[in-house]
């Protein structure tokens, strides 16, 4: 925590009593059950009970595009853990339609009916502002996969994170861009509607000052937008070196093929929304030097990163994307937690997911630190003959 | 400037399209068809399977995609419509029974093709660049807009100056007089609903063109500027349907030229509203508000 010393005696207080609260709620829960906490430690672990996991992911309506993948990494994490054997995993998924009201829902029913251990989700942070809060209150762990807002992991010791967000992710590919392409003037395109890419943008502009590159032209557009040719226009008369696309993945497809069929050449400097091989499939030929920043990527020479595209491929049938990897990770992250003590009870899986510290996964080195947030290098990538390649 | 402006017309035409669809199925039997919007999704998903299928031009795409358009404004119609015909809320019934067809058909769409957006294979339809007098316009562009006045004209021809259109008229003045004057309501009733539909559909497999992907919510994007559009352009009237089309197009064109997206709404909405408030029956309305 960075306090400023005038205010810091008042906030110790507070963080004090907050955690006098946060203790005797906890009391009061008293869910330990001596079953969930077995024998042996690390990777000779044994519990006998089955831990159940919750996972709330967007299957159906806008977020689908994310929870599908979401849910299918998850999934196949948990079951090579089973294999492994030790403690035996069991998956409760549920469905929060990219609505408020059914991630709230769903959190409920996990926390109380299914006494999960632990809950990986919600998909969007604009659901995990309320369903975070509780899961803190009622001391249940919860790991976001794609949960990147600002302000996440501070909702309470009980929140975490493994998602990167985009202003890191954007933050990267700057300067790899500049460097390789020489850029001196670039376009800035995002989608003011939404938190996230509003945020993003924010930090893309000081990362371009600090760079010194100029910026040209600065247009917004909003997620329900289909149609570019407006704000694409005042673009190609900026004659900009490359252009910087903050968007979600629904807008980025049709915003990146009419600024090719327009006549923009310039390469496209995107975040997280450009990290899926749907997206390249879609935009097939526009999708050639697109540069993306990533929590993870398809070409990346991490631990275990080619087996899993293998083992995902043929289950799934489909190449795995960042959101498929990112759950992928949290199941070996909470295996890890649990492990830790050979304990799945709730309060010892909070303990320990804020301890992993540079844990080999397939997004490379990650940790994640008691707060809650996620520390890992982010990965920058080229779009070059239809693939992903590191840049 | 001009470029814009050339955005706008593009933008617009597609509009109008998408509008004159839904106006044409009020003026002549003053049924609000809110399964429009799902009709016209379907129409760009059955365009980018058809195109992937089978792979014919474009201009076979087209009329094959405003075939299907026209057998599902039948359904719609029969199913959405017919059956409350007669009752005393018939209107509003209807109104909220094709709200509900439309949902149906929304699902209908996820569950044949999934939550992802589809989109055109990039070499369907090779897309070329022109530049007139300093605008660029795209190939897909220059045809969206051709096809649209083409489909317009054709359809106040039709209107005008058939036996089918005539029979329209008819009925929109005066569904039992016509009926006692020996015009077959059923039967002209379903040839709106048909022409209706047939171009809801062609308008999305040209947005979907355009736009290079359809994805379920394509309809509703669409939607409330479609109707702003009926409105500005007096309900019921063709002509100001498609006038009122492109004045939105260039309105939000030129929103984002000189502002910023997020006034888009607010510009086209505020036009909206100072038009009820200057001019109550539209842009083109007269004085007697149903006609086709």
């Amino acid at each position: 925590m960075r306090l400023k010393s005038t205010t810091g005696a008042a906030l110790a207080v507070a963080a004090l009593l907050a955690t006098g609260a946060c203790v005797s709620q906890d009391a009061n829960e008293a869910s330990s059950d001596s079953a969930l906490s077995g024998s042996g430690a690390g990777a000779d672990c044994t519990i006998d009970e089955t831990v159940k996991i919750g996972a709330v992911f967007s299957l159906t309506e806008a977020a689908a595009f994310a929870g599908a993948y979401q849910q299918e990494g998850l999934a196949l994490g948990f079951e090579e853990l089973n294999a492994a054997g030790g403690i035996t995993y069991e998956v409760i998924q549920e469905d929060d339609k990219t609505t408020v009201e059914d991630s709230v829902a769903a959190f409920e029913k996990l926390i109380n009916r299914d006494k999960v251990s632990a809950i990986v989700g919600p998909t969007l942070s604009n659901m995990a502002f309320t369903t975070y809060t509780d899961a803190q209150s009622a001391g249940v762990p919860a790991l976001g996969v794609s949960t990147t807002a600002e302000g996440i992991p501070e909702i309470g010791d009980y929140i975490f994170r493994a998602s990167l967000p985009e202003e890191v992710a954007l933050a990267a590919s700057i300067p790899a861009a500049k460097e390789s392409l020489g850029l001196t003037k670039v376009a800035v395109l995002y989608d003011s509607a939404d938190e996230f890419t509003t945020s993003a943008f924010n930090t893309i502009k000081d990362v371009l000052n600090e760079e010194g590159i100029e910026i040209v032209a600065e247009e917004t557009f909003e997620t329900a937008d289909t149609d570019f040719a407006a704000q694409l226009t005042n673009v190609l008369e900026a004659e900009p070196d490359a252009v910087i696309l903050s968007a979600l993945p629904g807008a980025t497809v049709p915003l990146v093929k009419q600024a090719r069929s327009l006549g923009i050449e310039a390469p496209i400097v995107g975040g997280n929304a450009f990290n899926s091989p749907v997206l390249v499939g879609a935009l097939e030929d526009a999708a050639e030097g697109l540069i993306v920043g990533g929590a993870w990527s398809a070409a990346a020479d991490t631990t275990g990163n080619a087996e899993f595209i293998a083992a995902y491929t043929e289950k799934y049938g489909r190449a795995p994307d960042q959101f498929a990897a990112q759950a992928y990770t949290a199941a070996y992250l909470i295996d890890q937690a649990i492990r830790a003590d050979c304990d799945a009870n709730r309060e010892a899986i909070k303990d320990n997911l804020g301890q992993i510290l540079e844990y080999d996964s397939i997004l490379g080195p990650i940790s994640i630190d008691e707060e809650g947030e996620v520390h890992q290098e982010p990965v920058v990538q080229i779009v070059r003959d239809g693939a992903f390649t590191l840049l | 400037m001009l470029q814009q402006l050339a955005n706008g017309v593009f933008a617009g035409s597609i509009y109008a399209l998408f509008a004159i669809g839904f106006t044409l199925v009020f003026g002549v039997l003053r049924h609000l068809n809110l399964a429009h919007p799902a009709v016209f999704t379907a129409g760009a998903f059955v365009g980018i399977e058809v195109a992937a299928r089978t792979a014919i031009p474009v201009w076979i795409l087209l009329p094959v995609v405003a075939l299907f358009g026209a057998l599902a404004g039948v359904l719609v119609e029969r199913i959405a419509f017919r059956p409350l015909r007669g009752r005393d809320d018939e209107h509003f019934a209807g109104l909220i029974s094709s709200v509900a067809l439309g949902g149906i058909v929304i699902a209908l769409l996820q569950a044949r093709y999934g939550t992802e957006p589809q989109s055109f294979a990039m070499d369907y339809f090779p897309d070329r660049l022109f530049e007139v007098a300093g605008v660029r316009v795209t190939l897909t562009q220059l045809v969206t807009l051709g096809l649209a006045l083409v489909l317009m004209v054709g359809l106040a021809w039709l209107v005008s100056a058939t036996p089918l259109g005539r029979s329209m008229r008819a009925v929109a003045e005066n569904p039992t007089a016509a009926k006692v004057l020996g015009v077959n309501v059923g039967r002209v009733t379903a040839g709106t609903y048909a022409l209706s539909s047939a171009l809801g559909t062609v308008a999305g497999a040209l947005l979907a063109l355009n736009l290079g992907q359809a994805g379920r919510d394509l309809g509703a994007s669409i939607e409330l500027v479609g109707f702003a559009v009926i409105i500005l352009g007096g309900l019921g009237s063709l002509w100001g349907a498609m006038a009122a089309g492109v004045v939105l197009g260039i309105a939000e064109a030129l929103t984002i030229h000189l502002f910023d997206s997020t006034w888009k709404s607010m510009v086209a909405f505020a036009l909206l509203f100072a038009v009820l408030v200057l001019r109550p029956r539209g842009l083109f309305g007269h004085v007697k508000v149903r006609e086709v």
